[in-house]
């Protein structure tokens, strides 16, 4: 009996862990997936959700802000805003969120940890161990219009 | 990027939004569905938003614009007897977020 036990408890383990692998890992070798790639897909992933009006602190935002007008520059940078840790076969991620006035925040947060892991796991194959967001501010709707007149001179 | 938004992309958790949305608007007492509030419940998804759903991890959230006449139970009823079967086992919660304007006075009730 316990003998059965132990080989059905090693036949699991052997098999989550095989499984696990099999994506990323086999006989033939190892696929490794660089940092940037990831953060590339999770931050498509988060701005394509309604109600993310941008990604990044303000740190990161200003300096952005500043590089997208120099001529030849390419657009604006994806990964922007997303910080990831990747190992063998998972991957953390951090998020930088502006939001959108209006949106329900724990609603909008919920569905994009949903779209992101999706995304990542579908794309790349890793297991997404955690999506962590921080909403870093709230984008107002007239804010852009008023931008370049400031009130006070 | 786009190649992935899809029909696929409406569904949360085993609970198809759209489906859950086109089953609560078709019910008769229902006018819409509506956020009700700024903040209010919606699921967020790629370049669109279904306002007045959402999916909980143990329920399915409605948030309806009940019409004129009905009552809350009437109501209620019938949109967990149209939600129920694609919720995937969730409780059905149904918000009466707000109502439709009163017929002025005079008139038949129910034209609409």
């Amino acid at each position: 009996m316990s003998q059965v036990t132990k080989t059905g408890q090693a036949g699991h383990a052997g098999g989550m862990q095989s499984a696990r692998q099999n994506k990323l890992s086999n006989e033939d070798g190892k696929i490794m997936i660089a940092d940037n790639v990831v953060q590339k897909v999770a931050g498509m992933a988060c701005r394509e959700v309604a109600g993310v009006h941008a990604m990044g602190n303000a740190g990161a935002r200003a300096f952005s802000a500043i590089r997208e007008r120099i001529p030849g520059s390419s657009g604006p940078n994806v990964s922007q805003g997303v910080g990831v840790e990747v190992g063998e076969n998972e991957a953390a991620i951090d998020l930088d969120v502006i939001v959108e006035y209006g949106v329900s925040i724990a609603d909008l947060g919920r569905n994009i940890q949903r779209n992101v892991k999706t995304a990542v796991e579908r794309m790349t194959g890793l297991n997404v161990a955690e999506v962590n967001i921080s909403i870093d501010d709230v984008h107002l709707p007239e804010a852009d219009g008023q931008r370049q007149e400031p009130r006070v001179s | 990027m786009t190649t992935i938004v899809g029909q696929r992309d409406a569904v949360v958790d085993g609970v198809d939004v759209d489906a859950v949305a086109a089953a609560a608007r078709a019910c008769p007492d229902v006018v819409g569905l509506t956020a009700g509030w700024t903040g209010g419940r919606a699921t967020y998804l790629p370049g669109r938003r279904v306002e007045g759903v959402a999916v909980d991890a143990d329920a399915v959230v409605v948030q309806v614009r009940a019409r004129w006449g009905t009552t809350a139970q009437e109501l209620a009823d019938e949109v967990r007897a149209a939600v129920a079967p694609l919720a995937a086992g969730r409780r059905v919660d149904v918000v009466i977020a707000d109502l439709e304007e009163p017929p002025p006075a005079g008139t038949a009730v129910r034209t609409a």
